[in-house]
C-alpha cells in the first residue's frame, strides 16, 4: 500500500485542458473520492494515476518513488471500472487466479490468497460458475476481488457501481464502504454521484474544469463549502440560496420584503462592507425550521409542494422567484397552498460571493 | 380512469406481467416503483397500445381500449431514450406531435403552443437550437415539452429522469412534480428510483415479479409496508431484517450467540397465536429507529462498528449485530468509529414481524 502524491499534474490534449494543475495527496490506507460533473477531469486524473495516461506536466509519486513515467503494469494498481471488464468465459476462480497467474506466482502462493480474498469477498459459493452468468452484485465483488488479489499499491475504481439499479447501489455502496475499510487499502475513487462520494469518502475532492475546487472530509465540505458551487453539488438536495442585501444589521431578502434580524459577529463583521452590494445567502434545507405559528423573526411562506422521502420530506417554498427547499419531519400536517412560518438558523448560515459564487463566510 | 384488469403478458418462457390490476385516478401522479425485469416498461408500453397482452383488458373511462390503435388513445409517451429529432431544432421537435396529419393543428396554435411550453420549461432561449447540441438535461426537458405540447389524457414516463446526473434528477423531479401540480394532468411513470419514486408521486404501485403487490401514498406504504419485497424495495436505505426465534419475553436473533432484545408478553402472545409449526419469524427496523450508543442500558446489545457512511443531514452506519449486518441511522453529533464497539436497542414499537417464508407481515402493527 502507497501514499500517492499529484504534483502540479496537467492533462491537456490540444486546446483542451483535461486536467490542468492539480496537487493532492492521498494517504496511505484512505479512501480519497474525485467528485464532479462530467468533464471534469476526475477520470483523466485517475487514468494518470493509472500510467494510463502521460501527463503534459507535473509528476506522480507512489511513496516517495517517482512512478510519472513507469507503465501501469510497474505501478501495481488495482482497477475497476463501470463495466467490470471480466473474462465472460472464465470461471469466477480463474479471474481472480489471472493476474497472479500473468506475473508467475507460484500456485502454493495463488492458494493462500485466494483463500484470503474469497473469505474477504465471500466468494466461495460463486468460484466455479463462469463470470457471464452472476448477477452485476456478483460480478462487482469478484472484479473487487481481481482487483486487489495482486496486493496493489493503489485501488482505482471509476464509477463503478453506475451500471447498477438504484437499490442495488445503494447495497453494494454500503459493501464497498465495508470492505475498504476491512482490508484498509489506498483507494482512490470517481464518480459524479454525491452521495455515493459522501457515503464513502474520508477526503472529498471536489473538481471542476480541470481544477480541484475544495477538499476536505465530507463533514467539512458540507457544512463549509467555500463556493455556491460546492453549496449546491453536495447534499440531497442542495444548498438554498437566496440574493440578498445587507441593511443595518440584517439580512434584506431580495424580491421580498423579509428581513432576517442577524446576531453572529463573525457576519456582522464581514457584511459591514457589504452595505447596500448584493450577495448570496446559502442554507441548508434542514437549518430551516417551520411552524404552523407565528415565530419571532420567522417568514410566512406558501408551501408549493411537498415530496415525501420515507422518514421525512422537502417542503418546496417560494422565495422571490426561486424554489426554497425545507427538510421537516412528519410532525406538522401541510398541504400545498398552506402558509407557515419558516425560521432560519442563523449559526448555519453561508454568504457568498454574488458575482464569483465564493464563500466570504461559510 | 384507466384502468388494467387481469392483465398479462409472456414472451417464450419469460412472464413479464402475471395478472396484473392497476387503477390511475384523473389528475394522479401513479409511479409503478420496481427493480429492472419486474414487467414495468412492459406494463407501459401495453398502456400504450403498443404491445397486446396475452390476457386481460385495458379501460379507460369505463370504455374497453385493449385493441384501440395507440395515436387514437391520445396517451403521450417519453421513453428512458427519449426519441427526439437530432436533425430537427427545438422548436420543431415540439411541434412535431401537433403536425401529426391525425391532429390537424393550425400552424398558429401550433406556435402559441410550443412557445408557451417553452416558457414553461424555460427553454425559450433554445427553441432554435438542434437537439443534437442540447445537453442531457435539456434533451429531457424538450422531450417533456413534446409530450405536454399534445394536451393527452395520460402522460406516461418510462424512467423519465434515471439516465442523467443526480443533480439534475434532483431538479427535473421537482420540476415533474411542479408539472403536474400546476397543470392538473393524469402520469403514469415507471422507475426503479425509489427515491424519486417516493419524491414524486401521488400514489405507488410497488411491482414485482410482473405483479403489482402495494399500492398506497408513498407515506402509506413506508409506515405499513405488506411484506419483505416492498420495504426493501422503497426505503432509502432499505429496512434491516433479522430472522429470530421466539423466547418467553424475547426475541433471540438466530445464530448470533444469544443476542436477544426483549419485546412485551402480548407481543410473544399475538405472535404465538400466528405462528403455524415450522414458521419462522424475519423481523424488520426502519435504520433510523435502530437506537445506537456509546454506552449500556437495560438488554441493549453488543455491536460492531463496520463503517460510517456520512450523508450530510445524518449519519449512516454499518454495524455487525451478532453476525447479521444492520444499518443505523444517526442524527445527534455522536459519530462512532470504524472497528470500534457500540450498543443498539431495537424499540419494539418500530418493529415489523415478517413471516421468513412468504415474506408476508405476521400482522398489521
Amino acid at each position: 500500500m502507497s501514499r500517492v502524491k499529484l504534483e502540479n499534474l496537467k492533462k491537456h490534449y490540444g486546446n483542451v485542458k483535461a486536467v490542468d494543475g492539480i496537487d493532492l495527496q492521498v494517504e496511505n490506507g484512505s479512501f480519497v473520492v474525485l467528485l464532479g460533473p462530467s468533464g471534469c477531469g476526475k477520470t483523466t486524473t485517475l487514468r494518470c494515476i493509472a500510467g494510463l495516461e502521460i501527463p503534459t506536466e507535473g509528476k506522480i509519486y507512489f511513496d516517495e518513488r517517482d512512478v510519472t513515467g513507469l507503465s501501469p503494469s510497474e505501478r501495481n494498481v488495482g482497477m475497476v471500472f463501470q463495466f467490470y471488464a471480466l473474462y465472460p468465459h472464465m470461471s469466477v476462480l480463474e479471474n481472480i487466479t489471472f493476474p497472479l497467474r500473468a506475473c508467475r506466482v507460484p500456485p502454493r502462493k495463488i492458494e493462500e490468497k485466494v483463500k484470503e480474498v474469497v473469505q474477504i469477498f465471500q466468494l466461495k459459493n460463486l468460484l466455479k460458475y463462469k463470470a457471464s452468468i452472476l448477477p452485476p452484485g456478483d460480478q462487482q465483488r469478484v472484479a473487487l476481488a481481481r482487483a486487489v488479489v495482486r496486493e496493489p499499491n493503489v485501488l482505482l475504481l471509476d464509477e463503478p457501481l453506475s451500471a447498477l439499479d438504484e437499490k442495488f447501489r445503494e447495497e453494494m455502496r454500503s459493501e464497498l464502504g465495508k470492505l475498504q475499510k476491512r482490508i484498509g487499502i489506498t483507494t482512490v475513487y470517481v464518480t459524479h454521484d454525491q452521495r455515493e462520494a459522501m457515503a464513502l469518502g474520508d477526503v472529498i475532492v471536489v473538481m471542476r474544469d480541470g481544477l480541484i475546487l475544495q477538499t476536505g472530509s465530507p463533514q467539512e465540505l458540507y457544512e463549509h463549502p467555500n463556493s455556491v458551487f460546492v453549496g449546491n453539488f453536495l447534499g440531497t438536495p442542495g444548498m438554498n440560496f437566496v440574493e440578498c442585501v445587507y441593511e443595518e444589521n440584517s439580512l434584506v431578502l431580495k424580491g421580498t420584503d423579509y428581513r432576517l434580524k442577524l446576531h453572529r459577529p463573525d457576519l456582522i463583521d464581514v457584511l459591514k462592507d457589504y452595505q447596500s452590494r448584493e450577495f448570496i445567502m446559502g442554507i441548508r434545507p434542514e437549518y430551516v425550521h417551520i411552524d404552523g405559528e407565528a415565530v419571532n423573526g420567522g417568514l410566512l411562506l406558501e408551501v408549493i409542494a411537498i415530496e415525501p422521502a420515507g422518514r421525512y420530506r422537502l417542503v418546496d417554498f417560494l422565495v422571490g422567484e426561486k424554489i426554497f427547499r425545507v427538510r421537516t419531519d412528519w410532525g406538522l400536517s401541510l398541504v400545498a397552498g398552506q402558509k407557515v412560518w419558516a425560521r432560519v438558523r442563523e449559526d448555519k448560515v453561508c454568504i457568498f460571493d454574488r458575482d464569483n459564487g465564493m464563500a466570504i463566510v461559510s | 380512469m384507466l384502468e388494467l384488469r387481469n392483465i398479462s403478458k409472456v414472451f417464450g418462457d419469460i412472464v413479464a406481467v402475471d395478472g396484473l390490476n392497476l387503477e390511475v385516478q384523473d389528475g394522479e401522479f401513479f409511479v409503478i416503483l420496481g427493480p429492472t425485469g419486474a414487467g414495468k416498461t412492459t406494463t407501459l408500453r401495453i398502456v400504450m397500445g403498443l404491445e397486446k397482452p396475452d390476457a386481460g383488458e385495458v379501460y379507460y373511462d369505463g370504455q374497453e381500449i385493449t385493441h384501440v390503435a395507440p395515436p387514437l388513445r391520445n396517451f403521450a409517451f417519453m421513453f428512458e431514450s427519449h426519441n427526439l429529432y437530432p436533425v430537427l431544432n427545438v422548436y420543431d421537435n415540439l411541434a412535431f406531435p401537433l403536425r401529426s396529419p391525425l391532429f390537424r393543428v393550425p400552424e398558429d396554435e401550433v406556435r402559441r403552443r410550443v412557445e408557451s411550453v417553452a416558457k414553461e420549461l424555460h427553454i425559450t432561449h433554445l427553441l432554435k437550437r438542434k437537439v443534437s447540441h442540447l445537453s442531457g438535461g435539456e434533451q429531457q426537458r424538450v422531450a417533456l415539452g413534446r409530450a405536454l405540447v399534445r394536451k393527452p389524457r395520460i402522460y406516461i414516463l418510462d424512467e423519465p429522469i434515471s439516465s442523467l446526473d443526480y443533480k439534475l434528477r434532483e431538479e427535473l423531479q421537482t420540476e415533474f412534480k411542479r408539472i403536474h401540480e400546476e397543470y392538473g394532468i393524469t402520469i403514469l411513470s415507471a422507475t426503479h428510483d425509489n427515491i424519486s419514486a417516493m419524491a414524486m408521486a401521488s400514489r405507488i404501485g410497488i411491482m414485482e415479479h410482473g405483479r403489482i403487490i402495494q399500492v398506497g401514498s408513498p407515506r402509506e406504504v413506508y409506515i405499513d409496508p405488506a411484506n419483505v419485497s416492498v420495504a426493501r424495495i422503497i426505503g432509502a436505505p432499505s429496512m434491516n431484517f433479522l430472522e429470530c426465534n421466539l423466547g418467553d419475553d424475547k426475541l433471540v436473533i438466530k445464530d448470533s450467540h444469544d443476542f436477544f432484545f426483549r419485546v412485551k408478553l402480548e407481543t410473544v402472545r399475538l405472535l404465538e397465536e400466528k405462528l403455524r409449526g415450522g414458521d419462522r419469524i424475519l423481523v424488520g427496523i426502519w435504520p433510523e429507529n435502530v437506537l445506537v450508543s456509546g454506552s449500556t442500558g437495560e438488554a441493549w446489545m453488543k455491536a460492531v462498528v463496520e463503517n460510517v457512511e456520512y450523508h450530510g443531514a445524518e449519519k449512516f452506519v454499518n454495524l455487525n449485530l451478532g453476525g447479521w449486518p444492520i444499518k443505523a441511522l444517526l442524527t445527534d453529533d455522536f459519530v462512532p468509529k470504524h472497528g470500534s464497539e457500540v450498543f443498539v436497542s431495537l424499540p419494539e414499537e418500530s418493529l415489523y414481524f415478517f413471516y421468513v417464508d412468504s415474506g408476508m407481515r405476521i400482522y398489521a402493527n
